[in-house]
């Protein structure tokens, strides 16, 4: 090896990613060419400094700021959304739109019943309930509920899923989702209830449209 | 009939505090590394906080989250980089931020003030380094992470990733051994 080798792989050696053979090739030129030691000495020092390169603390109290204007800003968002809707919300409240779903019996494989449709208006917060229909109980089952972009549920704005276990009791389970409406668009809300192997998962499709275009709410009776 | 409700109630806030938070202190570093100053570099945290937020399902999601938030701070400062289209160049407030820092570690006040005009020296190479330059060597040589992980951030392959911080380390050394 001579010095332009050993400069062409100075990077590889000081990051430890020469094989073996080539690392005792550039020590056996080491031991024996003085300007090399001194280049490589150089190279490590500059490291080192890299390495202990200071970072000036952030301002004080910058966590607790910067976390809470995170969360102001995206609240700011839905407040401003609300503000626009406004007059529609009155009208919808109370009313509830309804899926409901026979459970059991519950196949090994994983199911998916669709074909649920269902029009809310833009910004209102819309009660959706899923009615389970179990024949027995059900200890532990974990529910899975996923939404798509433009929604979200009332109170876990910014969650996509929620999942959580509970029991089923035999007979009807009910459910009810306070959809948020954010944005104009076609999506489907996925609910899935698992239970050991078992799955069942159930589609809505929901399609959100602006104040004043939506539909009366349809009455799902689907098993 | 049974009537469930949902999952007891945590808010929102106060889980992405909870995921967050162990990991600002390393963000705030990264984007200083990037950044070169700390007013760029907290505001360059805050918008990734600002957009992360809604994106709270697909953090928890993660498996190497410290790893992943670098990737997007990385983004996220291109992205304003390409924005603004000003070079972050260092300026006189990183001046004091280093000696700031120096200050803060054990030692005699000439130690501290010879090691701060080097690191001082130092910064202000890096700043003159070009933003991918600046970027892998920041990455690798500063904050020591291994090369498989850089190549995630980056999105770059391997071969790239090497030949890129050969350029940027003679470049570096270069800036230096003309100041």
């Amino acid at each position: 090896m001579d010095c332009k080798q050993l400069q062409n792989q100075l990077d590889d050696y000081l990051d430890g990613t020469l094989a073996e053979a080539e690392r005792q090739a550039i020590h056996a030129h080491l031991s024996a060419c003085s300007t090399c030691q001194s280049v490589i000495a150089e190279e490590k020092d500059l490291r080192d400094m890299l390495r202990k390169l200071p970072v000036p603390p952030p301002s004080a109290g910058f966590a607790d700021r910067a976390l809470r204007i995170a969360v102001e800003r995206n609240s700011q968002h839905h407040h401003r959304a609300g503000f626009i809707k406004g007059f529609g919300a009155a009208m919808a409240a109370g009313l509830a739109l309804w899926v409901i779903v026979g459970i059991l019996p519950v196949s090994k494989a994983p199911t998916t019943s669709g074909d649920h449709e269902i029009s809310i208006a833009l910004y209102q917060t819309q009660n959706v309930k899923l009615a389970f229909h179990t024949v027995n109980e059900i200890k532990d089952a974990r529910i899975t509920i996923q939404l798509p972009e433009n929604l979200a549920l009332a109170g876990y704005e910014g969650r996509r899923e929620l999942a959580w276990r509970t029991d089923l009791t035999k007979g009807d389970n009910i459910l009810t989702l306070p959809i948020k409406a954010q944005a104009i668009a076609k999506g489907r809300i996925l609910a899935r209830i698992e239970h050991g192997n078992q799955t069942k998962t159930i589609e809505i499709a929901i399609d959100v449209k602006s104040a004043g275009m939506t539909m009366e709410p349809l009455l799902m009776n689907t098993v | 009939m049974k009537i469930f409700p949902f999952p007891p109630k945590k808010s929102a806030a106060s889980d992405f505090d909870s995921l967050v938070r162990p990991h600002l202190d390393h963000m705030y570093r990264v984007a200083y590394r990037f950044c070169g100053d700390r007013d760029n570099a907290e505001d360059l945290v805050q918008d990734v906080l600002t957009k992360l937020y809604a994106r709270q399902a697909e953090l928890t999601a993660i498996d190497h989250l410290q790893s992943w938030l670098a990737k997007v701070i990385y983004r996220q400062f291109i992205d304003n980089t390409r924005r603004q289209s000003r070079s972050p160049l260092q300026s006189i407030e990183e001046t004091t931020e280093v000696t700031e820092a120096v200050a803060q570690t054990n030692g005699q006040p000439e130690q501290q003030m010879a090691q701060a005009q080097t690191y001082r020296q130092l910064q202000s190479a890096l700043g003159q380094l070009s933003e991918e330059h600046r970027v892998v060597i920041s990455l690798h040589d500063v904050e020591g992470y291994p090369l498989k992980e850089i190549q995630d951030i980056l999105s770059i392959p391997l071969g790239t990733l090497k030949s890129r911080l050969h350029r940027a380390r003679a470049q570096l050394r270069e800036i230096i051994s003309n100041q």
